[in-house]
C-alpha cells in the first residue's frame, strides 16, 4: 500500500469554497479542526454537517477500539480510492503519535494481511462491505463475530465502515483537492510537533458513552436505528436523515429516486422502502417502478433524469470518471442541487451497506 | 591535568563511539528506508500494469485472495468481430494495420468502458466485453446496446480518419445476449484471466456471426431485448438456427435510440 495513493488520476474541484462560520465553529468543538472538505459543502449544511457529526472517533463509539476504526479508514479509503480520506487518515495517525515508519509498517501489514486474526477480520469485512459486489451476509458476519467481536463491536464496525462510504464520497464527487493534504501525511515537520499535536488532537478522540435514556426512533429507518437505540450513534444518523428529508432543494421524488436506484443496485430492501415512503402521497409508485427499471422515461423531469443517472454512478466507480459525470451534472443543476444530490446519493450508499450489515438474518 | 579536563577527556572518549554507532545506525536506517520506497514503488507499478490486463478491479480481487471463488452470475455479454479483416490483413503492411487495429480497439474499449462495461478478452480482431460481471447492474443490457450505438458512432468517426489517410474504412458486427455464466478467475497457476464462462458468451459470438447473414451490425436476442428500454428502436428479423442450439433463435437489429420521442430534456446524457 503506498503512503499515498497520489497515482490515482484526481479532477480539480469541481466547486469553489466558501465559508460559513457556524460549521466552522462546529467542526473546531468537535474535532479540534475545520475540517478541510466543509467550505466545498457549505452551500448544503446538513451535508456538510454530517460529516463532522458522524466522525466515530468522537464520542460516537464506545465498544469498538478505535485502533481498528482507523486501520478501516485506511483500507476502505484505499478501496475507494480516495485520494483524500487515506491521506487525512494517515495525517492523523501520525498527529496521534505514531512516528512515520510506524504509519508505514502498518501499512505494509494491511497490504500483506500480517495483522492478528481478529484485526485481519474486521479488514476482511470491510473490504467486502466496501465492494458490495455482492452484500456480505450472515456468513461473513459471523466470520467476524467468530473472530472475538462482540455484537456491539461488531454494529460499531459497519457504522465505521458506513461512515467512510459517506466522507470517501463525499470528497470524491466533489474532487476536494488532496495535494496539501497528502504532502502533510508524509511530512517530517509533523514528527517534531506530535507531543503537541497528540496532546491537543487527543481531547477530541473519545468513547461514546451509552445514552441514558435509549432513543426509539420513529420515522425514516426507524428499523435500522433500534439496532443502535442505546448509542449515541442513533441520534447523528437520525438528524442527518430527517435533516436530508426536510430539504426543499430537491423534489421529493428525485430524493426518493435518488435512494431507489442506489438501493435497487445494492439490493438493498430496507432502503428501498424507505425510498417508497419518500415519494409524495399522491405519487404514482409505477412511475417509480418504470424510471428504476431504465434509469429515465417521459414521465421523469431533467433534473430527475440527471439526478438518478449520476446516483448509478456513485456506487461503484473510480475517482476521475465519477468527477468527469459530476462535472457534466452540473451543467444541469445550479451548485445546491449538485451538492444535494451529492449528499443524498452518499447518504444512500452508507445506508444501504449499514443496514445490510446489522439487518442481515 | 586537572580532574575537569580528565572527566571531559573521558566523555569524548565514551561519546564518539557512541555518536559513530549512531552515524552508521542513522545510515543504515535511511538506506532500509530507501529499499522499502523503492520496493513500494515497485509494488504500485505493478499493480498499474496489472489493471491494463485485466478489467475493472479484478487484479485487485485476484492480489487479494487468489483463491477467489468464481460465482454465478448474471451478466450481458457483448461480442463484436471486424468483417473483412483477412482481406485488410493481406492488404496492410503488419506494422500499419496493427496501428489501424489498435486504434479501433482502443475506441470501442472507449466506448464500452464508457457504459459501464469490461473488455475481457481481445480475440485477434474480436472483442468480448461483459456487462454486470465484476459488479451487479441492473441495467447491463440498456448499458450494452447503449455501448454498441457508441461503437458504432465511434467507428464512424474512426472511418473518416482512415479514408482520410487513404486507408480503407471498417466494419464490424456485434451480438449480445444476457444470460447466467461462472464469472471470476479461471486459468492454470501460470495465466488467469477474468472471464465468463458458459453458454452466454457463446450465444453472444454466435449471434455476433448472424450480422452477416442479416445484413446488419449490431443484434440482441430475446434474453436482451426483455430488457432493454422502450426507446432502443428494434426491428424482428427472422429466427436462425445457431449451431449448438436446439430451437431457431429470434435476434433483433439495433437501429437507433429515440432520444427525442422516449425522453423529454434531449440534452441530458444517456
Amino acid at each position: 500500500m503506498a503512503s499515498t495513493l497520489a497515482s490515482v488520476p484526481w479532477d480539480d474541484c469541481l466547486l469553489e469554497p466558501r465559508r460559513d462560520r457556524d460549521l466552522e465553529r462546529l467542526s473546531r468543538n468537535r474535532l479540534g479542526v475545520v475540517m478541510p472538505a466543509l467550505p466545498y459543502l457549505v452551500s448544503r449544511p446538513w451535508v456538510a454537517r454530517s460529516l463532522v457529526t458522524w466522525q466515530p472517533e468522537c464520542g460516537l463509539v464506545s465498544h469498538l477500539d478505535l485502533a481498528i476504526g482507523d486501520l478501516v479508514a485506511l483500507t476502505v479509503s484505499q478501496q475507494n480510492a480516495c485520494r483524500f480520506c487515506y491521506a487525512t487518515t494517515r495525517t492523523m495517525l501520525r498527529i496521534l503519535g505514531l512516528s512515520e515508519s510506524r504509519v508505514r509498517e502498518i501499512e505494509r501489514q494491511i497490504a500483506t494481511e500480517d495483522l492478528d486474526p481478529r484485526t485481519l477480520a474486521a479488514l476482511r469485512y470491510a473490504r467486502t462491505l466496501s465492494r458490495a459486489a455482492p452484500m456480505p451476509g450472515a456468513a461473513e458476519r459471523d466470520a467476524v463475530l467468530g473472530a472475538g467481536f462482540s455484537a456491539a463491536e461488531f454494529r460499531e464496525l459497519a457504522f465505521v465502515i458506513a461512515f467512510v462510504e459517506l466522507a470517501n464520497r463525499l470528497h470524491t464527487l466533489v474532487a476536494v483537492p488532496p495535494g496539501s493534504i497528502e504532502r502533510l501525511s508524509v511530512s517530517r515537520f509533523i514528527d517534531l510537533v506530535r507531543p503537541l499535536t497528540r496532546a491537543f488532537f487527543g481531547r477530541y478522540r473519545r468513547p461514546g458513552e451509552a445514552l441514558t435514556t435509549p432513543t426509539v426512533q420513529a420515522g425514516p429507518y426507524a428499523r435500522l436505528l433500534a439496532e443502535f437505540a442505546d448509542s449515541p450513534i442513533a441520534p447523528a444518523v437520525a438528524e442527518t436523515v430527517a435533516s436530508m428529508t426536510a430539504s426543499a432543494v430537491l423534489p421529493p421524488r428525485a430524493r426518493s429516486l435518488i435512494f431507489a436506484v442506489v438501493a435497487h443496485a445494492l439490493g438493498c430492501p430496507l432502503s428501498a422502502q424507505e425510498a417508497r415512503a419518500m415519494l409524495p402521497p399522491d405519487a404514482d409508485t409505477l412511475e417509480l417502478d418504470q424510471a428504476l427499471a431504465h434509469l429515465g422515461g417521459q414521465h421523469l423531469d431533467p433534473l430527475e433524469t440527471a439526478a438518478v443517472r449520476f446516483a448509478r454512478d456513485t456506487i461503484w466507480y473510480t475517482p476521475l470518471d465519477v468527477q468527469r459525470r459530476g462535472r457534466e451534472l452540473l451543467r444541469v443543476l445550479s451548485v445546491e442541487q449538485f451538492v444535494e444530490v451529492v449528499g443524498i446519493a452518499s447518504l444512500a450508499n452508507a445506508l444501504c451497506r449499514l443496514s445490510a450489515a446489522v439487518l442481515s438474518p | 591535568m586537572t580532574a575537569a579536563s580528565a572527566f571531559l577527556i573521558g566523555l569524548l572518549c565514551a561519546a564518539l563511539p557512541l555518536a559513530l554507532v549512531l552515524v552508521v545506525q542513522a545510515g543504515r536506517g535511511r538506506r532500509l528506508r530507501a529499499q522499502c520506497e523503492a520496493q513500494m514503488a515497485d509494488l504500485q507499478r505493478l499493480q498499474e500494469s496489472c489493471a491494463r490486463l485485466a478489467p475493472g478491479n479484478a487484479a485487485e480481487v485476484l492480489a487479494m485472495d487468489t483463491t477467489a471463488t468464481a460465482q454465478h452470475k448474471e451478466v450481458t455479454a457483448l461480442f463484436s468481430d471486424l468483417a473483412g479483416y483477412t482481406a485488410l490483413s493481406e492488404r496492410l503492411e503488419a506494422p500499419l494495420l496493427a496501428r489501424v487495429l489498435n486504434g479501433y480497439f482502443e475506441r470501442m474499449s472507449q466506448a464500452i468502458t464508457e457504459h459501464r462495461g469490461h473488455v475481457s478478452t481481445f480475440i485477434g480482431d474480436g472483442l468480448l466485453a461483459y456487462f454486470g460481471a465484476l459488479e451487479p447492474n441492473p441495467w447491463q443490457s440498456d448499458d450494452a446496446v447503449h455501448a454498441a450505438l457508441a461503437m458504432r458512432a465511434a467507428l464512424a468517426d474512426y472511418n473518416r480518419e482512415l479514408t482520410g489517410e487513404g486507408l480503407p474504412p471498417l466494419a464490424f458486427g456485434v451480438g449480445i445476449h444476457r444470460g447466467t455464466g461462472l464469472a471470476g478467475w479461471v486459468g492454470s497457476r501460470d495465466r488467469m484471466e477474468y472471464a465468463v464462462v458458459g453458454r452466454t458468451v457463446n450465444v453472444a459470438a454466435r449471434v455476433q456471426g448472424l450480422t452477416r447473414d442479416h445484413g446488419v451490425d449490431v443484434l440482441v436476442t430475446e434474453a436482451v431485448r426483455g430488457h432493454l428500454d422502450p426507446g432502443f428502436e428494434l426491428r424482428e428479423l427472422t429466427p436462425a438456427t445457431l449451431k449448438g442450439i436446439d430451437r431457431p433463435v429470434v435476434t433483433y437489429a439495433v437501429q437507433d435510440w429515440q432520444t427525442a420521442a422516449a425522453e423529454p430534456g434531449a440534452e441530458v446524457r444517456s
